[in-house]
């Protein structure tokens, strides 16, 4: 099988400022993968471009073959870091959206979910507290049975009890052959659960790693490197 | 899939309009009843006064009211669905953007139409009482034998083209505002001001393009024919083609525009 996502040379700038700068990637099927790197370092502007939501001033990106649209947001999930839950749907009604618009939505796993953290269908989407909005939306997105879930900083804003349970989440929903892309700084927290990581900085990949060969060859964890190679 | 936004567009839009266009109704019935009271005139007592007054007032401004808002919901559905926060997830349906367009233009259409018809039944159940059928059905029907006579074997051409230039018209305004309010998205601050000084600005083109158009294409009548040019149906039938050409134009290019900022340009916030 085709990797399930591959870049050549991409690169996008806003106006004279690159945030991403000839970025080489193969990321293949079946890996929990890191994109790791400090704030701005072009961690959201790749998962943007790789959610068609941004158009690459240079280079070349395929998701399982094709460029991003129509064709990938099929078999993308994808968990933007702002709350897109709008003001009038109740939980069940967002629910059934998700299950009219993307073919590879499981709806009772999502009601399943939610009743399991005690949200209530039928709560209005306004009323939802923070934490709570960004919960509904990690569960819409892990309810698809999708081949690739691009996860922008999916345990930013909520506390570290909760972290725990949205990385069980993530982990207990995910087919063999999905991949599933992380971005964040908060690597500790997510150490654990990685295959493989991408280090971000300045738009440029600096490394790429399984977690195993960081552990075995540098005999250090990936908090640690990350430290070293990002140190100011 | 465009089925679907379909749905969504008038669900959102839907819980906004309809108890508003039932409250305008039920005013316009109690102003219906004050009015028909049978010795309103005479016996017309302070209390009486002050309630039609409050009646009228607040019939008057529910009318307003829709207006705004059929304009306001308008803006707000593409501002805030599309290019907001909204916009993370509408965007990464899988669905092309045109058909984003697409949706929310024909709903605004819906609504705006639907908004003349309940400002206009209103003002029918208003007068209710005062109309009489027969003679306004006598007056409708001498009117349009009248048309008849003027039109002749023209009068069901040009009653099409008059529907089409109404939709035609209000497509190309609607999308003014949409394609004014992407490019204004373009701008890294002040995106609201500066979609209003872009639509100021497709304005005028517009105004510039249709006076150019209008000269080429309708003075040669006028100029070749004098003052004393009175159009007959035949006339009245291809300027309204001539209008129906140039707003069926206006609206493609605007909905071309808008698309490909959409498509290529897009930077959420």
């Amino acid at each position: 099988m085709n990797p399930i996502l591959m870049c050549n040379n991409l690169s996008k700038s806003f106006g004279h400022k690159k945030a991403l700068d000839n970025i080489n990637l193969n990321i293949e099927r079946g890996r929990i993968v890191g994109l790791l790197g400090p704030n701005g370092s072009g961690k959201s502007t790749f998962i943007k471009l790789c959610n068609d939501l941004l158009v690459p001033t240079k280079g070349e990106l395929e998701i399982a073959g094709s460029k991003p649209g129509v064709e990938t947001k099929k078999i993308v999930s994808y968990l933007p870091e702002r709350t897109y839950l709008n003001d009038w749907m109740k939980v069940s009604d967002i629910i059934q959206m998700f299950g009219d618009f993307y073919q590879d939505f499981n709806t009772e796993k999502a009601y399943d979910m939610m009743k399991r953290l005690n949200i209530s269908p039928k709560e209005r989407l306004k009323t939802l507290s923070k934490g709570t909005k960004e919960k509904v939306q990690l569960i819409l997105v892990m309810s698809r049975e999708a081949q690739l879930y691009l996860l922008d900083e999916p345990i930013g804003g909520v506390d570290p009890a909760a972290r725990d349970y949205i990385l069980d989440t993530i982990l207990s929903n995910y087919h063999e052959n999905a991949t599933i892309i992380i971005s964040t700084h908060l690597i500790s927290d997510i150490e654990k659960i990685l295959d493989e990581i991408i280090f971000l900085k300045d738009g440029q990949v600096v490394l790429t790693k399984m977690v195993d060969e960081i552990r075995s060859e540098n005999g250090k964890s990936v908090d640690a490197l990350f430290r070293e190679v990002f140190k100011c | 899939m465009l089925g679907k936004l379909f749905k969504y567009e008038i669900k959102a839009t839907a819980r906004l309009f309809l108890p508003l266009y039932l409250t305008i109704i039920i005013v316009a019935a109690i102003n219906m009843l004050f009015l028909n009271t049978p010795d309103a005139g005479e016996k017309s007592t302070f209390i009486g006064n002050i309630a039609m007054g409050v009646s009228i007032v607040t019939y008057v401004t529910l009318i307003v009211g829709m207006l705004l808002m059929t304009l306001i919901v308008l803006v707000q559905r593409f501002h805030k669905n599309l290019l907001g926060d909204e916009g993370y997830l509408m965007f990464t349906l899988p669905v092309q953007p045109w058909c984003h367009i697409l949706s929310k233009l024909f709903v605004s259409m819906l609504w705006t139409i639907v908004s003349g018809i309940v400002a206009f039944c209103s003002i029918l159940l208003i007068a209710a009482k005062d109309i009489s059928w027969p003679d306004l059905y006598n007056e409708l029907s001498f009117a349009f034998s009248h048309m008849e006579q003027y039109f002749g074997s023209l009068g069901f051409l040009v009653g099409i083209e008059a529907i089409l230039l109404g939709l035609f018209t209000l497509s190309s305004t609607i999308l003014t505002i949409y394609a004014a309010i992407a490019l204004g998205h373009l701008f890294n601050r002040y995106k609201l001001l500066a979609s209003f000084g872009m639509y100021i600005a497709l304005d005028i083109v517009s105004q510039i393009l249709m006076s150019v158009f209008g000269f080429v294409f309708f003075n040669q009548y006028t100029l070749r024919l004098g003052y004393e040019f009175i159009p007959n149906a035949s006339h009245v039938s291809g300027f309204m083609l001539i209008s129906i050409i140039y707003t069926g134009l206006v609206t493609a290019v605007y909905f071309i525009l808008t698309n490909y900022l959409l498509k290529k340009k897009l930077n959420l916030e």
